[in-house]
């Protein structure tokens, strides 16, 4: 099912979303989750949902979560080489950065155990398995279109490994897919397996393709 | 992120697959061929066929397992012409 917020992420993406009117920006500070304009070159909560790119110490963007006239602030920064892997940056004080066309697009997927019905108006995937360096947690997907066809999928292949809980099995019975790496992000689908995935051990293995048509 | 071409039988028509570069090669060859009672793979949620007519793609490691599994050649026939 998706979400009714991922009806608005569906529009936002179509649409671009031109930042009209912001130029490169020069930073002023940053940390793990912002970045700060000279001045105040934004308009308020106007870029929620699109990527902001800096470049300078390093070369990293991020998903915005929420913006002031003056700061931008973002899911985390992303190595673009490993998306999946561990957060960089941030970028450095004087950094150049911009705001990307187009809306973050929702190549995460993530797993729950809970087997309540998805309701349009959910914005959270009840239960998410999560866990340091666990397997079975949220992760990018392979994504997949056909010639001309009105779909796309996202297939996501997780991994039991040491650090998930296994000490009773994991029942895995739904699934949500994200415009972020990390907890909320925007949830784009949320899906019931057809049946349950039960995993036991390290090694366990679960793929599961989420069809969307576009 | 590796791209990977599976060619259908209709000439001109592929599905193309962008793979994350932190799975394994097992992990990879999964995602794509994938197929139980419950959930499938990339390929069977693109095609009723049972292998694509070939393979090919950016990760020659992936590119020739997947040619094995499905015992399929490598290369767009198109592009050989």
């Amino acid at each position: 099912m998706k979400m009714n917020a991922g009806q608005d992420k569906n529009y936002a993406v179509l649409v671009g979303m031109a930042p009209i009117g912001i130029g490169i920006q020069t930073a002023t500070n940053a940390t793990a989750t912002t970045i700060t304009g000279t001045g105040t070159p934004f308009t308020a909560s106007a870029y929620v949902g699109q990527h902001v790119i800096a470049s300078g110490t390093v070369l990293t963007y991020g998903v915005i979560t929420a913006n002031t006239t003056s700061v931008i602030t973002v899911d985390r920064w992303y190595n673009p080489a490993a998306p999946n892997g561990a957060a960089i940056g941030p970028p450095g004080n004087t950094d150049k950065f911009f705001v990307m066309p187009g809306a973050a697009g929702v190549p995460y997927m993530a797993l729950t155990q809970n087997t309540g019905a998805a309701v349009a108006t959910d914005t959270v995937l009840t239960g998410e398995i999560v866990g340091a360096g666990a397997g079975l947690i949220r992760q990018l997907c392979a994504y997949a279109h056909t010639t001309s066809a009105s779909t796309y999928t996202l297939t996501g292949t997780f991994t039991a490994n040491g650090s998930d809980s296994l000490g009773s099995p994991v029942v895995v019975a739904k699934i949500g897919t994200f415009d972020s790496l990390v907890q909320p992000g925007v949830m784009f689908h949320e899906t019931l397996l057809p049946s349950t995935a039960t995993l036991t051990a390290v090694g366990d293995q679960l793929t599961v393709t989420q069809t969307v048509t576009m | 992120m590796p791209i990977i071409q599976l060619g259908h039988s209709e000439p001109g028509v592929i599905t193309t697959v962008h793979m994350p570069d932190s799975y394994t090669l097992q992990e990879q060859v999964r995602t794509v061929t994938h197929e139980d009672d419950a959930t499938v793979g990339v390929w069977r949620a693109h095609s009723a066929a049972g292998a694509p007519s070939w393979v090919d793609g950016d990760d020659a490691k992936l590119v020739e397992a997947l040619a094995k599994e499905y015992n399929c050649p490598i290369g767009n026939p198109a592009e050989k012409e």
